[in-house]
């Protein structure tokens, strides 16, 4: 399991496969319904598919970033809105 | 790993090895013709090997390589010095990368940049291949003029047909920035589909159009690539915007940032994007890294070229160390697992066998006779013949086995030319290698034994003992020196002769410097013969080069290259003549794995000792033994021997002590390191071939005995080295 829920933040670690997207827009809806500003930590995350990102796009709250690197370059959208 | 793989290995790392020597063999010799098909055959070969496995880098190279010969066989390309450096630079690294395919499986990333790099100086016309980005400065940038707006609308479906549009956009080469776009469905509600593609990307990077085809090969017509250039813009405009880039860089670089400077740089950005054609929406960002890569693309853009390129290929120099610590790994992996036999050997050992299954029929036949009651003299004639069948074959059956460990010299020695090659290159010295005796047979364990400690003396040679060409002229010698290995059976034992015709060695500067690590005092010093003189440099803590090199100045010395001849039980003479050069002879034994020893009583037990020692055996007359500062000694043959009692130095109870009052003393002369010494025993027990055993476990430490071997009556027999007692 590459995403690590809590009950306010979402942690990806390493690869993140589309298998994972149905699960985060469940959480997503969950949290939304509950009012709940979330934080998604993609600090520690060497790919992540774009299945998820698109999800992280329409979704509320903040997204930390990976340091550098390409993806760090293609997620920058997310991160610094 | 597969067999297949395996074997793959294997024959790839034969196949650059010899495909290393044919180079250099055409570098001396350029019109040979069968050399090159020879070359062309091999690279060919390790070609069709690799495509059978997932190792794009390895196969790449070498069918670059490919191609270059196959020029050169044409007649379209000649092999240039040039070209000869590059390729085995390709061959050393491909060696490199097939040990890492055998250690991991797989080819590191560095090792696949550095690939490219080969590659690249490799391809005729010098065209770049550029590495994947890792995300700064790009490190083999393509020229400026590659610099592309590149927009990617994924299909809806994109899922399903496996792409990954986001994996796709981050292994760009050269990726500067990103913009990324929600199409369709704004909002998370149940409608929404998480396996539908729906976002677009814009992004910039900095590649050739043709490697940038080759990324989105299999998205046809879902993208559009639009080139970025500063050519409209008024040489004014570039300077007022280059200005303002550099600016923007500054700012970022500052520790303390306020809270308005990432917007401030990001409409900046934003317009000189513009002003270049390039319609950017979101530019934005918290961190001055999300800005850096888009501030240097632009900047790139605007003023056509970047600051001076960095990274790219190592220096020289550090390539030469490089393919230094290369050999030397090649050197510790050439112990390998397999062994190459001859198919004869095997076959004789099979006949062996076949033998000894004749003869262990033969036992219950004896039995037999026994139980009949037969004359007890007549069975025991009949098993002393058939012990004498059995010690026959066991005898022959070793000798093969030990055939088959056998391995020629040229195992070790052929890599020897290519790095004596590229030492001398370094060292600016011209140095011919002859080797001589290379089809020489021994033990594989000395033969793999022998490959470190030859490699430090040609390296020494190298850095020491050869002149440079202007040296040597002046002194009325042939500018390039020689360096000779010459390997011969004498005997039992290989020797090995490595003889330069350099400077040889000062013996008195390795006196003076001796005495002034305090080794020696300078009393001792002048006693010296030279051939003491000589053997300094064997000693630990000796080493006479003023300047550490690289080299052979690596903390290793001489000592080190004694110590694991000695290990070997080989022996290490050296004779040099100043101005004339350096000879230095390794003698080591043809096999290791049956010793002979000399048996020998002392205080009831036996003892073993290397027959390789052994000088002779000698009675002394008591009167004879003369006391010298309390140690005895004797002379023999005009020679003074000091005389050491053997159950004394291994401290063991002497039951009775007759034998050192006894009016004659049996005294053992041995040669050791240190020079001639008797060894006062009880007796001898005559000499036998034994199987040594190394001490294992707690015995490991003890130091004084080489090993233990068996006995036929099951006894255990000590055997004593006796450098670690004297």
């Amino acid at each position: 399991m590459a995403l690590i829920f809590a009950p306010d933040s979402v942690t990806f670690d390493g690869g993140c496969s589309i298998e994972e997207a149905e699960q985060l827009l469940a959480w997503v809806h969950d949290a939304v319904a509950h009012d709940i500003h979330p934080l998604f930590d993609l600090t520690r995350c060497t790919h992540v598919h774009t299945a998820l990102v698109q999800v992280l796009l329409r979704a509320p709250g903040r997204v930390l970033i990976p340091e550098s690197g390409p993806l760090s370059i293609c997620l920058r959208d997310l991160g610094s809105r | 790993m597969s067999s297949v793989l395996e074997q793959f290995i294997e024959e790839s790392r034969e196949l650059i090895e010899s495909s290393s020597d044919l180079l250099l063999r055409l570098e001396r010799h350029p019109d040979d013709r069968q050399g090159l098909d020879a070359l062309f055959r091999a690279v060919h070969t390790i070609k069709g090997n690799s495509g059978l496995f997932e190792l794009p880098e390895l196969t790449s190279l070498v069918h670059v390589l490919e191609d270059r010969m196959e020029k050169v066989r044409a007649g379209d390309d000649v092999l240039s010095r040039e070209l000869i450096q590059t390729s085995l630079e390709a061959f050393d690294h491909m060696s490199c990368m097939i040990d890492e395919v055998e250690t991991s499986g797989c080819v590191s990333p560095e090792a696949a940049a550095e690939s490219a790099a080969i590659l690249a100086s490799l391809t005729p016309g010098g065209i770049r291949v550029s590495t994947l980005p890792d995300g700064d400065e790009t490190k083999d940038s393509p020229p400026p003029g590659d610099m592309w707006l590149v927009s990617y609308l994924p299909k809806p479906d994109a899922f399903f047909c496996g792409e990954d549009p986001l994996y796709l956009v981050q292994s760009l080469p050269g990726l500067a920035y990103v913009e990324t776009e929600c199409v369709g469905q704004d909002t998370l509600d149940e409608r929404y589909d998480v396996f539908q593609a729906n976002v677009s990307y814009r992004a910039l990077c900095h590649a050739p159009q043709s490697v940038l085809d080759d990324c989105f090969r299999y998205v046809p017509g879902q993208v559009q690539m639009t080139g970025v250039s500063a050519d409209a813009l008024s040489e004014a405009q570039r300077g007022y915007l280059s200005t303002l880039l550099h600016a923007q860089h500054e700012v970022l670089t500052c520790t303390e940032l306020a809270r308005g400077v990432y917007e401030s740089v990001a409409t900046v950005l934003s317009n000189v994007a513009g002003c270049l054609q390039i319609p950017l929406q979101s530019v934005r960002g918290s961190r001055p890294s999300d800005f850096m890569p888009l501030i240097a693309f632009l900047r790139r853009a605007i003023e056509g070229s970047t600051q001076p390129q960095q990274g790219g290929r190592p220096a020289h120099d550090e390539h030469a160390s490089l393919a230094d610590t290369r050999y030397e790994a090649s050197a510790t992996r050439n112990e390998s697992r397999y062994l190459k036999i001859d198919r004869v050997r095997v076959d004789r050992l099979m006949e062996l066998i076949g033998e000894m299954v004749v003869a262990k029929n033969g036992l219950p036949y004896v039995a037999r006779r026994v139980e009949a009651g037969g004359d007890a003299r007549d069975v025991a004639r009949e098993l002393m013949n058939r012990y004498a069948s059995v010690s026959r074959i066991t005898d022959e059956m070793q000798d093969a086995v030990m055939r088959m460990r056998m391995m020629p010299m040229s195992s070790t020695v052929q890599r020897l030319p290519r790095l004596v090659r590229d030492i001398a290159h370094r060292l600016g010295k011209e140095v011919e290698l002859v080797v001589r005796g290379d089809e020489t047979e021994a033990d594989k364990t000395i033969i793999e034994g022998i490959a470190d400690p030859l490699l430090h003396i040609v390296r020494n040679s190298l850095d020491h003992g050869f002149e440079s060409p202007d040296e040597r002229e002046a002194a009325g010698k042939p500018r390039a020196g020689t360096l000779t290995i010459e390997a011969c059976q004498e005997g039992d034992r290989v020797v090995v002769v490595v003889s330069d015709d350099g400077r040889g060695i000062d013996t008195a500067r390795v006196l003076a410097k001796a005495v002034d690590k305090g080794l020696f005092t300078a009393d001792e010093a002048e006693a010296m013969s030279p051939q003491e003189a000589l053997r300094i440099i064997f000693m630990p803590g000796f080493s006479t080069a003023e300047q550490v090199s690289d080299l052979s100045g690596r903390g290793v010395g001489m000592d080190v290259v004694m110590r694991s001849i000695e290990q070997l039980r080989g022996t290490v003479d050296i004779d040099s003549q100043p101005g004339q050069g350096t000879v230095i002879r390794i003698a080591m034994p043809l096999s290791i794995a049956v010793s002979h020893v000399m048996v020998t009583r002392c205080s009831g037990q036996l003892y073993g000792i290397p027959m390789d020692t052994v000088v002779e055996t000698v009675r002394i007359a008591q009167a004879d033994i003369q006391r010298i500062r309390g140690h005895r000694a004797a002379v023999l043959r005009d020679r003074i021997v000091p005389l050491f009692d053997l159950s004394s130095i291994l401290q063991v109870s002497r039951p009775d002590d007759t034998a050192s009052q006894a009016a004659e003393l049996t005294v053992l002369i041995v040669r050791t390191r240190s020079g001639i010494a008797g060894l006062v025993v009880d007796g001898f027990d005559g000499s036998m071939d034994v199987i040594l055993k190394p001490m294992e476990g707690v015995l490991a430490s003890l130091r004084g005995y080489a090993g233990t071997a068996l006995l036929g009556d099951g006894g255990v027999l000590l055997v004593i080295n006796l450098e670690e007692l004297l």
